[in-house]
């Protein structure tokens, strides 16, 4: 026995050691017997649950009343782009884990001091409790549609957060949570359902007039929410909890990339069954609550009824991956267990946070005359205004050689990721400066 | 210390690395050595963040009150 394993051998192991190497023996597995698809699909996970996670309620409401509103010739290449510079970020968060084997939190409270570690864990727990409050409205809007009210919302999101978590392995509450992000491409189906009045999806590229401001601010806000902090978080954390190691890297951004490209897809999905809306009636952000009404009015109630089925399933997604990265962020600048690969005994402040932080926002949705509207709102102008801050500590990290050794970022990297930050930076701080003065 | 990533000599346990052990990764990196530019730059950062949060905030608050 070398050196070096008889360390090892002498290290305690824990049972998330054990669980997270039976699921390495899986990967090695596949690798040494070249099964690529296996290998593929085992190593699909982070990235998936990111991007798909960002296209949430809020969001695909969004998505559809620009549809209904400017019709798809602007948006929809936007939208490509947008999933394009998440890609950049959310890469650099992936490439971070596996090598590192530690999550965001973790490495700017070491790196960077315990004032930026908790400054990015604090305002991550809180915006997320804010943007899983909206969450749960898609769930409630969903529900509406088939009568359901409040309650029943809240029960479905709080149960899926216990069921999906239960079972101490990482695998499991992965597998269970990429099930459910299947379901995104219900929006595809709502838009293949949706009628255009006979000139097909072509036919509906018009635009409303709408004067440069509005557009403007619908650019800035979109782009400030290209990459939120949850997902910086979460996909790091989950790299690293998934077990990732360098070798699997070209794997992870294959999961990335193919994760964008199916938040891309489902997002133009929104869009285009958003623009068969286009003159049925008023939309607007949030208060679209009868979306999935003003669909089946106009196209039919086959349309509608998959409409608020995906505004159920971006919810629940959402309220599963974001309260999952609060967790991940508690655990890290604590310095306790943090893992699904733990038991709840042995991760209480994991497992703990992961259900309060969905279990609060449960609570404020069922608060009668919460302003939800409003929160939804400034959930996403909040989480555009702090992302700048994430993504600058996670390029810093990123390019960090001595963190990241040859894995470091590339110049080109570098310049991308410094763009990409510059257009967030500057979107949300006009979104947010515009809202401000709005309301003043 | 910091494990280096691309040692070829990485040892495996089970089929973990080393640095993945639960016992390891829990081990603090050391802190980053900033420059004075980087400093005054992160000082920006978060006088800008604190003033945009206190924007929303304010925003929020003065929604309500409008009802």
């Amino acid at each position: 026995m070398t050196a070096t394993a008889a360390v090892l051998a002498a290290e305690v192991l824990t049972p998330e050691d054990l669980a997270r190497s039976a699921d390495r023996e899986r990967v090695h597995d596949a690798r040494t017997g070249r099964r690529r698809w296996r290998l593929a699909w085992l190593l699909t996970g982070p990235g998936v649950l990111a991007m798909l996670g960002e296209n949430d309620g809020p969001s695909m409401i969004s998505y559809a009343a620009d549809g209904a509103r400017f019709g798809l010739k602007f948006f929809l290449p936007f939208i490509i782009v947008l999933f394009a510079m998440s890609f950049v970020c959310q890469e650099m968060c992936m490439r971070l884990g596996a090598v590192t084997h530690r999550g965001y939190g973790q490495l700017v409270l070491n790196r960077f001091g315990p004032v930026w570690g908790w400054f990015a864990a604090g305002d991550l727990a809180i915006t997320n409790v804010i943007t899983l409050v909206s969450e749960f409205v898609a769930i409630r809007v969903g529900l509406g549609f088939f009568g359901l009210n409040a309650w029943v919302a809240a029960g479905l999101g709080i149960s899926m957060v216990v069921v999906s978590a239960g079972g101490g392995s990482y695998r499991r509450w992965e597998r269970v949570v990429l099930g459910l992000a299947l379901f995104n491409g219900l929006f595809v189906v709502a838009a293949l359902l949706a009628d255009h009045g006979g000139g097909g999806v072509v036919g509906t590229a018009h635009t409303q007039a709408a004067d440069m401001h509005t557009v403007l601010l619908l650019v800035a806000s979109t782009i400030g929410a290209t990459v939120t902090p949850w997902m910086v978080f979460f996909q790091q954390s989950a790299s690293v909890d998934k077990g990732m190691t360098s070798a699997d890297i070209k794997h992870g951004r294959i999961d990335t990339g193919v994760g964008a490209l199916l938040a891309t897809v489902c997002g133009i999905g929104a869009l285009v069954a958003g623009a068969a809306v286009a003159g049925h009636g008023d939309i607007d952000g949030l208060a679209g609550a009868g979306f999935p009404g003003a669909l089946a009015a106009s196209s039919g109630n086959a349309a509608g009824t998959v409409f608020a089925l995906g505004m159920i399933e971006a919810g629940a997604l959402a309220i599963l991956t974001i309260s999952a990265s609060t967790a991940y962020a508690a655990g890290e600048c604590v310095g306790v267990s943090h893992s699904f690969n733990a038991s709840p005994q042995r991760a209480l402040l994991f497992h703990g946070t992961n259900l309060a932080s969905a279990l609060l926002a449960a609570v404020i949705i069922l608060i009668p005359g919460a302003p939800l509207l409003s929160i939804s709102l400034n959930a996403n102008v909040l989480a555009t205004a702090l992302a700048p801050v994430s993504l600058i500590f996670l390029l810093m990290l990123a390019s960090d050689r001595r963190l990241m050794g040859d894995w470091a970022n590339r110049r080109s990297t570098n310049v991308l990721g410094g763009l990409v930050i510059a257009l967030v930076a500057i979107g949300g701080a006009a979104y947010g400066i515009d809202s401000f003065f709005r309301a003043i | 210390m910091i494990t280096n990533p691309t040692t070829p000599d990485s040892q495996l346990i089970g089929r973990l690395e080393q640095a993945q052990l639960v016992a390891q990764a829990s081990l603090p990196v050391p802190r980053a050595e900033l420059s004075d530019a980087v400093r005054i730059g992160l000082w920006g950062l978060r006088l800008f963040t604190m003033l945009l949060a206190a924007m929303v905030v304010c925003a929020f608050v003065l929604q309500l009150r409008a009802g």
